[in-house]
C-alpha cells in the first residue's frame, strides 16, 4: 500500500505542474512577436480585411484567457485542436511523428548509457591511470562539442565520405544511428562522470571493505555490492533526462531531416502554430511528469530507505 | 526445275540485298547528324535512373493549391495552369489550346483540348474548370484574385468564357502560376476539403502517390497529362521519369551535402554562401533566374526626419549598391527602380533614368542633407539639426540572408554622410507586421510576384496600409489593374515608378539571383523564369 499511495501522491502533484506549464507556455506564445495569421499569409497580395476575417475564424480576436480556457476545455475532452497551418487534427499530426522521436530517444539512450556506464566503471576502477585520463579528457571534449556540429561531422564522415549510412531522412532504423549518436555522445559523458564519481565513492564505503574482507570474489564485490548502489543516481538521471533528450531532438531531427516530433515542434514554433506547439508541449510535460514518477518508483524499489523516509513512517 | 530453283535462290538473294541496302540507306538519310548534346536518352545511354529526387527546404502546408497560402515545387508538378509565362516572359498555352481576349478586355475565351483529363481520368472540360475557379473564389485565401471575374460561362464542352466586371490584366499573373491550375472540384466535394488537401487531383505532369509528413512527397507519372507548352518537345507524360520524390530538408548544409553525395538530383533554395563552391563543382550545374521583384528599404514617410524627401534622396544617393553586391558574392544585381527584369511591364529606360538620378555620390548626398538643415555642427561625425543628431533604426530580417548581410554595410555607408543607423534584427514576418503598423523608420524588405500589380499592395494608400499615400499613384495603380494593352500598361507602371522615384517611399537595393543546383546526370531540364519553375517534360536522369 505504501508504494501505491506514494505513486498516487506523486502523480497528483504532477497535475498542477502540467497545468502550470501549459498556462506559462500559452502566455509565452501569445507574447511572441508576430501574428500567426500574418505569418500564415506570407505573400504580399493580401488585403487587411482577409487577415481580420481569418483572425475571427480562428478565435484569435478573443482575449488570451478565453483562448486558453477554450483550448483547455477541448483538451479535457481529448481534443488537442486543429493546426492553423495544415488544418489537421493536432493529435493526428503528433501521432504520425511521435514514433520516430521515441525510437530516436530509445536508441540514443541505450547508446549513451551503455557508453557512459562502461567508460564510467572503467575509469573508476582504473583511477589515476592513463586509461582514466584519456577517457576523462575525451568525455570533457564530447560534452563541450555542440550536438549540432558533431552531427554534421558524423554526416560528412559516415554519410558523405564512407557512404555507410544515409546522410539524412528516414529510410529505416539505420537512418537513426547517426542522429542517435549525435544525441548520445554529449549525454554519455555526463553518465560517465556520474558513474565514475558514484563508483569511486561507493568503493570507499565500509561495507565494500567488509565484502572484500569476507573474501568475496572481485566480480561479486564490484557488480553486486558496489554497482547496485552506485547505479541509483545514474538511474534517476536516466528518468530526468527525458525533457533534455526531446530538446536535443528538436535540433538533431531538423539537421538530419527526420520526420519526428522535435522537427514538428521547431516548424510549428516558427510558424506560430499555437495548437500544435501546445499539444507537443503538453505531451512533453506529461512524459516528464510520468518519467519523474517512474524514476522515483525505481529508486524506491532499488533503495527501500527512500520510501520509508518520504512516506512519513508508514 | 533446276534452273527454276537457281533463279528463285538468285531472286531471294537479290531481294534480301535490296532490302538491306534500302534499310541502310533510309537509316543513313533519316539519322540526324550526331550532336554533342543528345536530346533524348535513347541515343546515348540506356542506363536511366527512373526516380528523380528533389530537395526543398520547406514542407508544403497542404497539397491543394486552393487551400494553401504559399505554394511550391510540389504544387507545380501536381497542377497545370491554362497558360504559362514562356521563357521570354510572354504568355503561352499550357493546358489551353488557345484563347482570345475581347477588344475591351472584359471577355476571355479559353479553348480546351478535346479529351483533356484530370490525373484520375475524369474529363477536364470547361465545366470542370468553371467549378474549379468557383471553388477558388469560395475557399482560397487569395479569393480576391478572381474578384473581377463576374461570370463564368460554359459555351460548350471545350470552350470557357470568363466575363470580367472590368478589364483585369493582373489576372494573368495568377493564371500563369500553379494557383491557376484546375483542381478536380468533383473529387474535392466527394472526399471533403481536408482529405483533398492531402491527396488532391489536378492535371499536372505528376500526381500524388504518398505524402509522408515531415519527410517527403512521392509523385508518380500522370499518364493522362497533355500540354500545349510550345517550348517543350514532349507534350505528354515523361517516359523516362516514373517517380519524383520531393524531400523536405530544412538545414542548408544537409541539403547541399545530399546533392553533392548524389542522393539528391535537384536542390532548391541554394544558400548564397554555397553558390561559389557549387559553381566550382564539376558534377553540378547551377541554373540562375532573376527574382521577379526587388529587395528594398521601406521608409516610414510619416516619421521625422524621413518625411523630408531630401533626407530620403540623400540615403538613396549615399548607398553604394555595387559594394553591397560585392559582399553578396555578386549574387545580386544592383537596382535603382521598382520592377525587376523578371516582371511584366519592366521598362529598362526607367531603370536607366533611376540610375542616372541616384548614382552613388557622397558629396551630393551630403549636400541634400545640408539643404534639409542637417549639418555636423559639433564635429562628432553625425549631422545634426537644432542640436538633435540624425539617428534612425533599420529593421533587418534574420531569416533573409541577403538582406541581413547588407544591413551592416548600409549602416556603414550612411555613416559616411553622417547618418547614425541602429540595426535591429527580427524575423522577416515580424518586420512585415511592424511596417504594416507604421512602427518603424527604415525596414529591409522584398517582394516577389511576376505582375507589377504587386505594387498596389505596397504603395497604394488603402490596399497597402503603409505610410505612403499619393492620389496620383493610387489612381495609376488602379488603372494598371484594368489596362489590357501591354504597351499602355507598361506606360502606366513606368509612370508609377517615375513618381515613386521622386517620392521614394521605397529605396531599391538589388534584384536577387536565385539558384537551382542540379546534378549533371539530370539532362534536358528547363528552369523557367521568373519563379524558376522546374519543367520536367524533356528531362531524364542518367545513372551515376
Amino acid at each position: 500500500m505504501g508504494l501505491l499511495t506514494y505513486v498516487a501522491k506523486k502523480l497528483l502533484i504532477g497535475i498542477p505542474v502540467i497545468f502550470g506549464v501549459t498556462i506559462i507556455l500559452f502566455y509565452i506564445m501569445y507574447m511572441l512577436p508576430g501574428d500567426p495569421i500574418k505569418l500564415l499569409l506570407a505573400g504580399e497580395r493580401v488585403t487587411p480585411a482577409k487577415i481580420e476575417e481569418l483572425r475571427r475564424a480562428w478565435g484569435l480576436d478573443q482575449p488570451i484567457y478565453i483562448q486558453y480556457f477554450y483550448w483547455l476545455s477541448h483538451v479535457i475532452r481529448g481534443d488537442l485542436g486543429v493546426s492553423i497551418v495544415t488544418k489537421e487534427q493536432v493529435s493526428s499530426l503528433i501521432s504520425q511523428r511521435l514514433p520516430y522521436t521515441m525510437m530516436l530517444m530509445l536508441i540514443s539512450t541505450l547508446l549513451s548509457y551503455s557508453i557512459g556506464v562502461t567508460t564510467g566503471l572503467l575509469t573508476a576502477l582504473k583511477r589515476g591511470t592513463l586509461v582514466d585520463s584519456v577517457i576523462s579528457v575525451a568525455g570533457v571534449a564530447s560534452y563541450s562539442i555542440p550536438g549540432f556540429w558533431f552531427g554534421l561531422m558524423l554526416m560528412l564522415v559516415f554519410g558523405y565520405y564512407l557512404k555507410l549510412l544515409p546522410i539524412s531522412g528516414y529510410e529505416g532504423l539505420h537512418s537513426l544511428i547517426l542522429p542517435a549518436l549525435s544525441l548520445a555522445l554529449p549525454s554519455s559523458a555526463y553518465v560517465m562522470r556520474l558513474t565514475r564519481a558514484e563508483m569511486i565513492e561507493v568503493l570507499n564505503e565500509d561495507y565494500i571493505r567488509t565484502a572484500w574482507a569476507k573474501g568475496l570474489n572481485k566480480k561479486r564485490v564490484l557488480l553486486v555490492h558496489a554497482l547496485r548502489n552506485a547505479m541509483i543516481p545514474v538511474v534517476v538521471m536516466f528518468f530526468l533526462d527525458v525533457p533534455w533528450l526531446i530538446g536535443g531532438a528538436v535540433v538533431i531531427e531538423t539537421l538530419f531531416a527526420l520526420p519526428g516530433m522535435g522537427r514538428l515542434l521547431y516548424v510549428s514554433i516558427i510558424r506560430q502554430d499555437y495548437a500544435v506547439v501546445q499539444g507537443i508541449v503538453l505531451i512533453i510535460t506529461v512524459l516528464t511528469v510520468v518519467f519523474n514518477t517512474l524514476g522515483d518508483i525505481v529508486v524506491a524499489v532499488l533503495d527501500p530507505r527512500v520510501r520509508i523516509e518520504k512516506g512519513g513512517g508508514s | 526445275m533446276h534452273l527454276n530453283k537457281a533463279i528463285s535462290k538468285f531472286t531471294v538473294i537479290v531481294l534480301i540485298s535490296v532490302v538491306i541496302i534500302a534499310l541502310l540507306a533510309t537509316y543513313f538519310t533519316l539519322m540526324p547528324a550526331p550532336t554533342p548534346t543528345p536530346t533524348s536518352p535513347a541515343a546515348t545511354t540506356p542506363q536511366l535512373k527512373r526516380t528523380l529526387v528533389i530537395a526543398i527546404p520547406e514542407e508544403p502546408m497542404g497539397l491543394d493549391v486552393q487551400q494553401v497560402t504559399w505554394s511550391n515545387e510540389v504544387h507545380d508538378l501536381i497542377f497545370q495552369p491554362l497558360v504559362v509565362l514562356g521563357p521570354d516572359m510572354n504568355i503561352v498555352p499550357d493546358l489551353a489550346l488557345s484563347w482570345e481576349v475581347s477588344e475591351d478586355g472584359t471577355v476571355i475565351t479559353f479553348h480546351i483540348p478535346e479529351g483533356a483529363k484530370f490525373s484520375n481520368g475524369d474529363p477536364l472540360t470547361a465545366e470542370a474548370i468553371k467549378e474549379s475557379i468557383e471553388r477558388y473564389k469560395s475557399i482560397s485565401p487569395y479569393a480576391e484574385d478572381f474578384a473581377d471575374v463576374a461570370e463564368i460561362i460554359v459555351l460548350d464542352t471545350y470552350t470557357l468564357k470568363l466575363i470580367l466586371s472590368r478589364p483585369a490584366p493582373y489576372l494573368w499573373a495568377v493564371l500563369v502560376t500553379n494557383y491557376g491550375g484546375a483542381v478536380n472540384a468533383k473529387v474535392a466535394r466527394e472526399v471533403g476539403d481536408d482529405a483533398f488537401n492531402r491527396l488532391p487531383v489536378g492535371s499536372g505532369p505528376y500526381k500524388v502517390k504518398e505524402w509522408v509528413r515531415g519527410s517527403h512527397v512521392t509523385l508518380i507519372r500522370n499518364d493522362n497529362y497533355r500540354t500545349n507548352m510550345p517550348f517543350v518537345n514532349n507534350k505528354g507524360p515523361n517516359p523516362y521519369i516514373d517517380e519524383i520524390v520531393i524531400r523536405f530538408i530544412p538545414e542548408d548544409l544537409t541539403r547541399i551535402t545530399e546533392l553533392e553525395a548524389g542522393r539528391v538530383d535537384i536542390v532548391r533554395g541554394v544558400p548564397l554562401e554555397e553558390v561559389r563552391r557549387l559553381r566550382e563543382n564539376p558534377n553540378i550545374q547551377l541554373y540562375e533566374t532573376l527574382s521577379p521583384g526587388i529587395h528594398y528599404i521601406m521608409v516610414n514617410v510619416k516619421k521625422e526626419p524621413l518625411d523630408d524627401i531630401r533626407v530620403r534622396q540623400a540615403i538613396m544617393t549615399a548607398l553604394n549598391r555595387s559594394e553591397i553586391a560585392a559582399i553578396l558574392d555578386n549574387n545580386v544585381v544592383p537596382w535603382f527602380s521598382f520592377l525587376s527584369p523578371s516582371q511584366i511591364c519592366y521598362n529598362e529606360s526607367v531603370e536607366r533614368l533611376a540610375e542616372n538620378l541616384y548614382e552613388h555620390d557622397l558629396n551630393k548626398a551630403r549636400e541634400l542633407l545640408r539643404q534639409a538643415g542637417w549639418v555636423d555642427t559639433d564635429g562628432d561625425g553625425i549631422v545634426d539639426k537644432n542640436g538633435i543628431p540624425l539617428k534612425m533604426t533599420l529593421l533587418s530580417p534574420t531569416d533573409d540572408p541577403a538582406l541581413k548581410k547588407s544591413a551592416p554595410l548600409i549602416q556603414a555607408q550612411l555613416r559616411k554622410i553622417g547618418i547614425h543607423v541602429e540595426i535591429k534584427e527580427y524575423t522577416y514576418d515580424y518586420i512585415r507586421e511592424l511596417t504594416s503598423e507604421w512602427n518603424f523608420e527604415l525596414a529591409l524588405r522584398r517582394f516577389s510576384w511576376a505582375d507589377p500589380d504587386i505594387l498596389i499592395y505596397l504603395v497604394h494608400s488603402e490596399y497597402g496600409n503603409y505610410t505612403y499615400s499619393n492620389p496620383e499613384v493610387d489612381e495609376l495603380l488602379e488603372m494598371g489593374r484594368s489596362v489590357s494593352d501591354m504597351t499602355e500598361r507598361t506606360k502606366v507602371y513606368s509612370r508609377v515608378q517615375e513618381i515613386l522615384l521622386k517620392d521614394l517611399p521605397l529605396i531599391p537595393l538589388f534584384v536577387l539571383k536565385e539558384y537551382t543546383a542540379v546534378n549533371k546526370n539530370v539532362k534536358g531540364l528547363i528552369v523557367l523564369p521568373p519563379y524558376g519553375t522546374l519543367i520536367i517534360n524533356d528531362a531524364w536522369v542518367e545513372q551515376r
